[in-house]
């Protein structure tokens, strides 16, 4: 399994840069001009400088190759720089001011930074989100499956096809609706400032986190319930079920060790797949509550033409996708005995 | 299998071989299963009894359709219900019916007193759990073992229907074993907690000819080691007539001859069992040239029955038989028939 890990990381390598390449392409075919938000009583000539000094108006293949030169080289040699600063090797990496580094055009601030600085909001909501999602939906794919065409199950069904079909913006502003105009209890809006140090500001932080994360959370269920139900019901009529009550095991037993270890692995798998879009943040969700987190940055980025840091966060999602693909078999490769990578 | 014979297991050989007429170990009365579909209700088992004798290996036979399994399966209540109803009848084990028993109670027999075997090995094992796991599982239920106790057990049982290296091959995995194999491991699992009775629900059908041969084998042989009493469910003459000591001859969800294995196979006396019978290719005299089979279809057995199942395809049917379903006729001690030809004030 670990050369067979390795081989598939190394050919993950030419995938990536294929795709850093035609995302950087179609960015640069896009319409948008970076001086486009710029107020209208700029003169021509100084956008012409603006432009230039951002390197806009070079080639197509130079600017390709310097943002790889800044992400992959340069980036990295900074955090070594930092990681190593004060101890032995601190010498080796140290000049990050010859340095360039990947820059957004609208704030100028380098675009790691920011998603470093915007990260931590996005996995506490979206990922939260996640782990509320599966915490209902696995439970309710058992019993929806165990006692198919009952009541439980005909309700689950139905709100998880509300679930699914209903978008998030809709639920989103319909529960701040209910819940912050009309009931007062939670903000409507994030606030990635709050501290959290004690008791009370632990509590504003989970009521302001409360709305984002069971919108998203209802969302999620409804699709993994579904899929979690199909995959039980699969495995409910397998033989191997048959032979296990013939054993005299508990139904229980028969239910939560035979049937459900069988019934993980597709769900896990789908699982797996999706954490990528934990960092893609919810775009639409991050908007309605304010959660300036990945998604927000990015729809920000689009807005303003700020190409090094859609370039950047498209790449990095890349990245995630492609590795989390590997996770997903490698973890295929795990549950189910009888796939072996060699 | 001459390799078997583990010295833990030689004492069990006390409980009495021979079948004698006593107390039978499981008696099943008037078995009525029927199952509700989209369609309406299929009767798929209709007043089915029989009784089984300790040590006796009762060869249960009939094409596919006819109820063998579901007969085989509502003893231990093991069809989903619903769309399966058991609606009458009763099934005695050591003294209690096997169907009024609670979930509790049932579970105790399942796996503990009442072993089964699945027609295919292929899917009956459960394929993200080891051999071993599975193997231990009724043991740790039944008898209470432990971890190491249910290991060592586990072991001498693999070695009992002849799988090498057996300690080894506990961590493996169903799908590291070949066909043959896995239905050894089944036959393992079903005799794990010593039952008094086995029921094989076509055990060799999914298996070539060859591994058939030696799975048969093995059964026989562990039945003269135990003396646990069999049902061995088939649609294969041939397998039948080689160990079996009973038959019971199924068609419509009904036992339409029921007879010592000679009586069955040198005195036919239903019409069914004649034609299957027929239908067994010859060894001697030339070849003809084409196999012979019964014309017409298993009945679709929609409604209850009010006429003989097999009249339609039966060459000797008459007036009666497509107007009244027969009782089971005592043709001698030894053998019965559910035949109008067999009524005393029959006209032929």
């Amino acid at each position: 399994m670990g050369s067979y890990a390795i081989r598939r990381l190394l050919f993950a390598i030419p995938t990536l840069l294929v795709i850093s390449f035609i995302v950087f392409g179609i960015l640069d075919l896009a319409p948008g001009d970076p001086t486009g938000q710029l107020p209208l009583t700029i003169p021509p000539e100084v956008r012409e400088q603006i432009r230039e000094a951002l390197g806009f108006n070079q080639p197509f293949i130079v600017r390709y190759g310097l943002w790889l030169q800044q992400f992959l080289i340069n980036e990295p040699l900074n955090l070594l720089e930092k990681t190593c600063d004060g101890t032995w090797c601190a010498d080796w990496f140290a000049s990050s001011e010859t340095r360039l580094r990947v820059t957004s055009w609208s704030t100028r601030s380098p675009v790691v930074d920011l998603i470093i600085e915007r990260t931590p909001q996005t996995l506490w909501v979206v990922g939260m989100s996640y782990v509320v999602g599966i915490l209902i939906a696995i439970p309710i794919g058992i019993v929806s499956a165990y006692k198919q065409y009952s009541i439980f199950d005909q309700v689950g069904t139905f709100i998880s096809m509300i679930g699914f079909s209903v978008p998030t913006f809709f639920t989103g502003v319909l529960m701040i609706v209910i819940f912050s105009v009309q009931l007062g209890w939670f903000p409507s809006v994030y606030d990635t400032t709050l501290v959290v140090n004690d008791w009370p500001s632990f509590w504003l932080q989970v009521k302001q986190m409360i709305m984002p994360v069971m919108v998203l959370a209802l969302f999620n269920a409804s699709q993994l319930s579904r899929f979690m139900r199909a995959s039980m019901l699969d495995n409910l009529s397998q033989d191997y079920v048959r032979t296990a009550r013939a054993k005299g095991v508990a139904e229980k037993i028969v239910l939560l060790v035979h049937v459900l270890r069988n019934s993980l692995i597709p769900v896990i798998t789908v699982i797996a797949l999706s954490i990528p879009q934990i960092f893609g943040g919810a775009i639409i969700t991050e908007q309605i509550f304010r959660v300036n987190g990945l998604g927000a940055l990015l729809i920000n980025g689009i807005q303003s033409a700020d190409y090094p840091l859609v370039q950047t966060l498209t790449f990095l999602f890349a990245v995630l996708i492609v590795l989390f693909n590997l996770i997903a078999d490698l973890l295929y490769g795990m549950l189910d005995p009888r796939i072996r990578y060699d | 299998m001459s390799s078997v014979g583990v010295s833990k297991f030689e004492d069990l050989s006390a409980v009495p071989s021979n079948v004698t007429d006593t107390e039978p170990v499981l008696a099943v009365e008037n078995l009525e299963t029927i199952f509700h579909t989209q369609d309406g209700k299929v009767h798929a088992v209709n007043g089915v009894s029989f009784s089984l004798q300790a040590g006796e290996l009762l060869g249960v036979v009939g094409e596919s359709g006819s109820g063998k399994s579901v007969t085989m399966m509502s003893c231990l209540k093991l069809l989903p219900m619903p769309p399966a109803e058991i609606v009458n009848g009763s099934a005695t084990f050591q003294g209690r019916d096997l169907l009024e028993l609670n979930i509790q109670d049932l579970r105790e027999v399942r796996g503990g007193d009442i072993g089964f075997i699945f027609q295919d090995p292929m899917t009956s094992l459960n394929p993200v759990f080891t051999i071993g796991f599975q193997l231990m599982e009724p043991l740790r239920i039944h008898l209470g073992m432990n971890k190491r106790e249910a290991r060592e057990r586990a072991i001498e049982l693999l070695q009992l229907v002849g799988i090498p290296s057996a300690d080894q091959r506990l961590k493996d995995f169903p799908h590291q074993f070949s066909g043959g194999m896995r239905q050894r491991v089944m036959i393992a699992i079903a005799l794990a907690c010593d039952p008094k009775v086995l029921f094989a629900d076509e055990p060799t059908t999914a298996l070539d000819v060859t591994v058939q041969a030696q799975i048969i084998e093995l059964v026989k042989d562990l039945r003269e080691k135990f003396g646990t009493a069999i049902i061995w469910v088939t649609h294969d003459l041939g397998v039948v007539a080689g160990i079996a000591d009973r038959v019971a001859v199924m068609y419509g969800g009904q036992i339409v001859e029921y007879a010592d294995v000679e009586s069955l196979y040198n005195n036919p006396r239903h019409p069914y069992t004649q034609a299957l019978l027929e239908t067994l290719p010859s060894h001697e005299g030339g070849r003809d040239r084409r196999l012979r089979s019964i014309p017409g279809q298993a009945p679709s057995l929609t409604a209850a029955l009010t006429s003989c199942p097999f009249a339609p395809r039966c060459t000797q049917a008459h007036e009666r038989c497509h107007a009244q379903n027969p009782p089971l006729f005592e043709v001698n001690e030894n053998q019965q028939s559910r035949c109008w030809l067999e009524a005393e004030d029959s006209v032929v």
